[in-house]
């Protein structure tokens, strides 16, 4: 199953992101990094924030780690690379220096055990990290993203994303179940391809402004979001009637959202894409019946979403219950469990709880 | 540093750099490496007694900018691998007081020679470059050398690379010891769960539901510890034999060798990179000595500069300009009128209506001479002059508001301590005494270039009195003033102060005669709207102060 992630056609690149903390993300970039290895895909592997540490920063709990085969480029503040010094062939050195120390990208000449990844904070280092990757031989990138850094599975700087849920979401399955199915149902947002909406978006993005639609015509207000001092923009859109919607550079919020339902007549948002969306299902779904519309102006696909039944505060749920029940909550994608799947298709190819 | 900074102070005061417009031309030279900036900082002007060094200076530039106009590409690889060249200087401090280097710093080390080595490669391309710069004729290779041991040289770095050294004996037994513990244990591990029919997860551990037949075996079972329990499961790890952890001990015993030998390799590195020490240093300078003379050159095509040549008494400007107000005047679709001038030592007085560019006159004199004692060719077609100890600048309204000083007070405290320095520098004074009453203001402004006139600094003063020009021994120049236009035709405040530029003459003309300060300032206020009925009088009143 992991396998066919990349047997097909090789993505450029691929985000790892987890919806909460401790999900198991370091588990499916080995995986992804392994199954890299074994298909012969020149790899590089950066993360955006602090991963490969050896404990959890909040819990303290030994984490899971970051190993790299041969070959592997990596992205990292340098200091990071001492302990394994004599295994590493460093590239480059990059402009970017993090509170660590300057980011540096080396060549794995032997196997790497553990590697901590870190110092990359932004959109811009992670898209110089990708040139430099490519210049190098790269032909996957592989973005690790901190649990709260959705930012690194931006469509803007990555082809497809991997997400991966697990046992920590929640204590009943049910729940995390359900937390997938909203995530999922944001991500399955439609893109808005109209003329005027794409030129609206791009604008958006390029200028960093809010931009409004009005009459099919773009207008570029001077405000950079909707979360601070835009009453003005609000009265506009409720007194003037040829305002048919906006595009925003940035991430759209519950309480944005709300104030547009103030709004009795139909409105169109346009966000970037899927990462920006802070939006809870329930209050999307009553935007939607109030007539309104929301889109992306460009789309991330999701490879697969990975599981993981096991929790790190010590309880699991039904490994198997669980695959069938997000098999049924994700249609259309690809559902692993790179614990036990990978195993199946190595030894037997077919199911059975190997567990037991 | 301070010393340096007290340094150019001493030339060229902040007051005065930003009066004549240095100081914005300066913070646009960018160099391109590291220790270009470093030393941009550090720079100080050519001075009097340097003259030798300073031409030599500018001979190099002459010599880059005649390649780089036959050889356009050329001038851009050398621009490419000037701005790749990282900064090592830290990384030499580290080497010679500690001698430990981290990856990153031998990798720096190693980019660093890499890249002044393809430097050193352009270089020799224009044998008379070559020649002119130390970056060609440095040890580049020999030093890459040490750190590319490899008979194909990289750019990359690596402690793999030293193929010669016993850390490859040493990576070959970690190898195998690695190999040896790991069979062993993966044949303990195989042996568990062929007894109890398990699979581990990736994580190296066996979850077993509390419901097995197993769970009290596998408890009891030595090879196994519980790592933790859930409501559900048993989570167990595997717990090494005597065997396996003997040869595990044998493999960090191996390690910890290798990082030894790692240690030996890096450390053997800084002791033959101690002896270059010396080299590496001349080095640095060398790429920074040929960073600053290639931004100065590209800075100086920008406004097609000239070189500055020596001449001991006088400075003589032909066709001479400021690039700032050009970008201005570009910007604006205007043409800008270059100024020919001789200042001889003594005293210099211009004269010109308002409006007529005679503080720009002062402002273009001051930064040729500043650029040119900072080697850079001039925005001129001619250029003569000599290295002047300081420039001065009495320009604008200097009212210090600390001080509670006005424009006059403030003018004056300025003046007493330009007079007071102990050698002759290039003094550019505007409308001395301009901020009093005009009686005592003439007096004044009459009474210092009488002065300045016997003394041997370089001084230029524009005024518009009268009486100036009539001190003895002093040069005169006027601005040709505005052309003959319909007296009483009105125009509109903004339309005319577009048009003035048309009808202005800006040239600088010798006075060669007894001649008269140019009487424009009323037709000049009348284009720009002040009530007919006020410049009639205020003609009618001159004529009459004339006759009187």
């Amino acid at each position: 199953m992991l396998r066919s992630l990349l047997a097909e056609e090789i993505p450029t690149s691929v985000a790892v992101i987890g919806l909460a903390k401790n999900v198991g993300k370091t588990t499916v970039v080995n995986a992804l990094v392994e199954v890299a290895k074994q298909s012969s895909i020149p790899l590089g592997v950066m993360s955006i924030g602090v991963d490969g540490e050896e404990r959890d920063v909040w819990s303290g709990k030994e984490k899971p780690a970051i190993r790299v085969p041969v070959g592997t480029l990596v992205a990292t503040a340098s200091p990071y690379l001492e302990r394994e010094r004599g295994n590493w062939e460093v590239v480059a050195s990059l402009p970017l220096i993090s509170s660590v120390g300057q980011i540096i990208i080396a060549r794995a000449n032997h196997p790497i055990k553990r590697v901590t990844l870190a110092g990359l904070s932004n959109s811009k280092s992670v898209q110089m990290v990708k040139e430099r990757f490519i210049k190098a031989g790269v032909k996957l990138t592989l973005i690790d993203g901190a649990y709260d850094r959705k930012a690194s599975a931006s469509p803007f700087l990555t082809d497809q994303a991997v997400l991966v849920v697990g046992a920590s979401m929640g204590r009943s399955l049910a729940a995390v179940v359900r937390q997938t199915r909203e995530a999922l149902a944001l991500f399955s947002l439609p893109t808005i391809t109209e003329g005027s909406w794409q030129k609206a978006g791009e604008l958006a993005v390029e200028c960093g402004k809010v931009v409004l639609v009005r009459k099919g015509k773009v207008e570029v207000t001077p405000y950079s979001s909707l979360l601070t001092q835009t009453e003005e923009l609000f009265i506009d859109m409720v007194q003037k009637q040829d305002i048919e919607g906006l595009a925003l550079p940035g991430v759209l919020t519950e309480r944005m959202l709300v104030r547009m339902m103030q709004v009795k007549r139909s409105l169109t948002i346009l966000v970037c894409d899927p990462t920006r969306c802070f939006l809870s299902h329930v209050l999307v779904r009553q935007f939607f019946r109030a007539g309104h519309r929301l889109g992306y102006l460009r789309s991330l696909p999701l490879r697969a979403v990975a599981i993981n039944p096991y929790a790190p505060q010590g309880y699991r749920f039904d490994p198997v219950q669980l695959k069938s029940e997000m098999v049924a909550a994700c249609p259309g994608i690809p559902v692993i469990d790179v614990q036990q799947d990978a195993w199946y298709e190595d030894d037997e190819g077919g199911d059975g709880d190997v567990y037991y | 540093m301070k010393m340096m900074r007290e340094g150019m102070a001493m030339f060229i005061t902040e007051q005065t750099s930003s009066a004549i417009g240095f100081a914005s031309l300066w913070s646009r030279l960018r160099p391109l490496t590291p220790m270009g900036r470093q030393r941009k900082g550090e720079h100080l002007p050519f001075l009097p007694g340097e003259e030798e060094r300073w031409q030599q200076y500018l001979d190099q530039q002459q010599t880059l900018w005649k390649t780089v106009s036959l050889e356009k590409s050329w001038g851009r690889s050398i621009e490419h691998v000037l701005s790749q060249v990282p900064d090592v200087e830290p990384i030499l401090r580290r080497l010679d007081s500690t001698g430990q280097l981290a990856l990153a710093d031998w990798f720096g080390l190693k980019q660093f020679l890499w890249q002044g080595e393809r430097l050193a490669m352009l270089l020799k391309q224009e044998e008379c470059v070559a020649t002119a710069f130390a970056v060609a004729s440095l040890p580049w290779q020999s030093l890459l050398r040490i750190l590319n041991p490899a008979p194909k040289l990289t750019p990359t770095f690596s402690v793999d690379a030293f193929a010669d050294s016993s850390l490859q004996r040493w990576k070959k037994t970690c190898r195998q010891s690695e190999q040896a513990w790991r069979t062993c244990r993966e044949r303990e591990i195989k042996a568990v769960e062929m007894d109890y029919d398990l699979r581990r997860t990736r994580d190296e551990e066996w979850i077993v539901a509390r419901e097995s037949p197993h769970l009290e075996r596998l408890k009891q079972d030595a090879r196994l510890r519980v790592q933790r329990e859930t409501m559900f499961d048993v989570i167990f790890i595997y717990v090494s034999s005597e065997e396996v952890r003997a040869k595990q001990l044998a493999w960090e015993e191996a390690e910890a060798d290798k990082e030894k030998a790692e240690q030996q390799v890096l450390a053997q590195l800084s002791l033959s990179f101690r002896p270059h020490h010396m080299v590496l240093l001349e080095a640095v300078e060398a790429v920074a000595r040929l960073d600053l003379q290639w931004v100065r050159m590209r800075m100086a095509m920008t406004w097609a500069g000239r070189r500055p040549l020596w001449e001991r008494e006088q400075i003589e400007l032909q066709q001479a300009y400021h690039p700032l107000l050009k970008e201005v005047m570009d910007a604006q679709g205007g043409k800008i009128t270059p100024i020919d001038i001789c200042v001889r030592r003594g005293g210099t007085v211009i004269i010109g209506p308002n409006m007529g560019g005679k503080t720009m006159v002062l402002k273009t004199i001051g930064l040729i001479c500043a650029l040119s004692q900072y080697g850079f060719f001039v925005p001129a077609q001619g250029c003569h002059l000599p290295l002047l100890p300081y420039i001065e600048a009495l320009i604008g309204d200097d009212q210090d508001f600390h001080q509670g000083l006005s424009s006059f007070g403030a003018q004056v405290v300025r003046l007493k301590k330009v007079l007071a320095r102990e050698n002759e520098g290039l003094l550019l004074l505007d409308e001395i005494g301009r901020g009093t009453n005009p009686v005592e203001g003439a007096a004044l402004s009459t009474a210092i270039t009488a002065f300045l006139s016997k003394k041997r600094h370089w001084t230029i003063h524009i005024t518009h009195y009268h009486d100036v020009l009539t001190v003895f021994g002093i040069a005169r120049y006027r601005v040709a003033g505005l052309r003959a236009t319909k007296k009483g035709e009105r125009d509109k405040e903004e339309e005319w102060v577009n048009r003035l530029q048309a009808c202005m003459d800006y040239r600088l003309l010798p006075v060669t005669s007894e001649e008269s300060v140019p009487y424009q300032a009323l037709q000049i206020a009348l284009r720009l709207g002040l009530p007919a009925e006020i410049v009639s009088e205020a003609e009618m009143r001159m004529k009459e102060g004339r006759k009187d």
